[in-house]
């Protein structure tokens, strides 16, 4: 007999408690456990012991707490990287293409041109199309997020476009542009260019992708 | 004999074979969900080989990213069960694995018991 919707959602709350975010992993584990449960329990009122706090239920979850948490662990993180080899194959496609090819030509040849004109105004101008691009890529992933924000795809989309932007945050930074020192500007603008085409990129095959993962996922979110 | 990561030392000689017993059992049946798949295994080996989660969904998630496996997610009454099925690739790739995998028997047979040897 299958387990009431009441006690598969007890599973799921345990879960998430324990620190299993991600839904595309934790409705996966639901499963097995509730599978698990429906084939060596008999009677579910009595496991669950739906009236008082402590029950068969608890003690079963927590003999295996320690498993279920590296079981998870291990797959988020297997599941990352994996989304990431994905992504970079996706990107790797998209490089291949004239119109991506012509667009990076058009950039780099703009830069270059604007750098022989004004070093400065290049950095300034090379800045402002990343805040652009990045912002751009967090307005169309913030819809995802609010439906989709626990898929660890979309964590791994997310975590590419800002993870640049973190790193060379220490070392270079707004108040260096504005002493002038050409350099310092000099790598930004080289920094920036290669940030806004990967970038821009990235939200190209984003947006191609959410159709995919919409269709994958939606029977969890609906 | 458990088949989990870095427990008992012989479960080594099962840790490579996990990915080609799985696409294995999923040519022999439509489509599988995990819990299933374990079972399958601990009933056709009679209890001999009980594959844990910690083992099982990496490698089917492994082989999902590899497009060897298709994946259905579908809703079962009170919650959602992910199927997996070979995709054509994984067919294949089925058909490889199973030659090396009866090629490595056959070798070890000769190298423990070379008196056996048929050839």
């Amino acid at each position: 007999m299958a387990l009431s919707k009441q006690y598969t959602q007890r599973i799921d709350s345990f879960l998430e408690r324990l620190g299993c975010d991600y839904i595309d992993i934790r409705f996966e584990m639901v499963d097995h456990l509730a599978s698990e449960i429906e084939e060596k329990v008999s009677n579910y009122d009595v496991f669950f012991y739906k009236d008082k706090m402590q029950g068969k239920f608890l003690g079963f979850m927590m003999t295996r707490k320690k498993g279920l948490l590296d079981n998870y662990n291990r797959q988020a993180k297997k599941l990352f990287w994996s989304n990431f080899g994905y992504i970079f194959k996706l990107i790797a496609k998209e490089l291949m293409t004239i119109k991506i090819l012509l667009f990076i030509a058009l950039v780099v040849i703009f830069f270059k041109y604007l750098m022989q004109f004004n070093i400065f105004y290049a950095a300034i101008s090379a800045i402002s199309i990343v805040i652009i691009s990045a912002s751009y890529f967090f307005f169309i992933q913030n819809k995802e997020v609010k439906k989709y924000g626990k898929l660890r795809l979309l964590f791994t989309f997310y975590w590419l476009s800002y993870l640049p932007l973190i790193i060379i945050n220490p070392f270079y930074n707004f108040k260096l542009i504005l002493e002038n020192k050409d350099d310092h500007n000099i790598f930004m603008i080289y920094f920036c260019v290669i940030y806004f085409i990967f970038n821009t990129i990235l939200t190209l095959v984003f947006i191609k992708d959410r159709t995919f993962f919409r269709k994958k996922y939606k029977r969890l979110f609906n | 004999m458990y088949i989990f990561a870095f427990y008992m030392a012989n479960s080594k000689l099962y840790k490579g074979s996990l990915q080609t017993i799985i696409l294995n059992l999923l040519e022999q049946n439509d489509k599988m969900y995990g819990y299933e798949i374990t079972q399958k295994v601990k009933e056709i080996t009679k209890g001999e080989l009980v594959i844990t989660e910690g083992a099982l969904y990496p490698a089917l998630h492994k082989l999902e990213a590899q497009e060897f496996l298709d994946v259905e997610i579908v809703n079962i009454g009170n919650r959602m069960r992910k199927y997996y099925k070979l995709t054509e690739q994984g067919t294949k790739e089925t058909v490889n694995r199973l030659q090396e995998l009866q090629d490595f028997i056959k070798n070890m047979q000769v190298m423990v018991n070379p008196k056996f040897s048929l050839e």
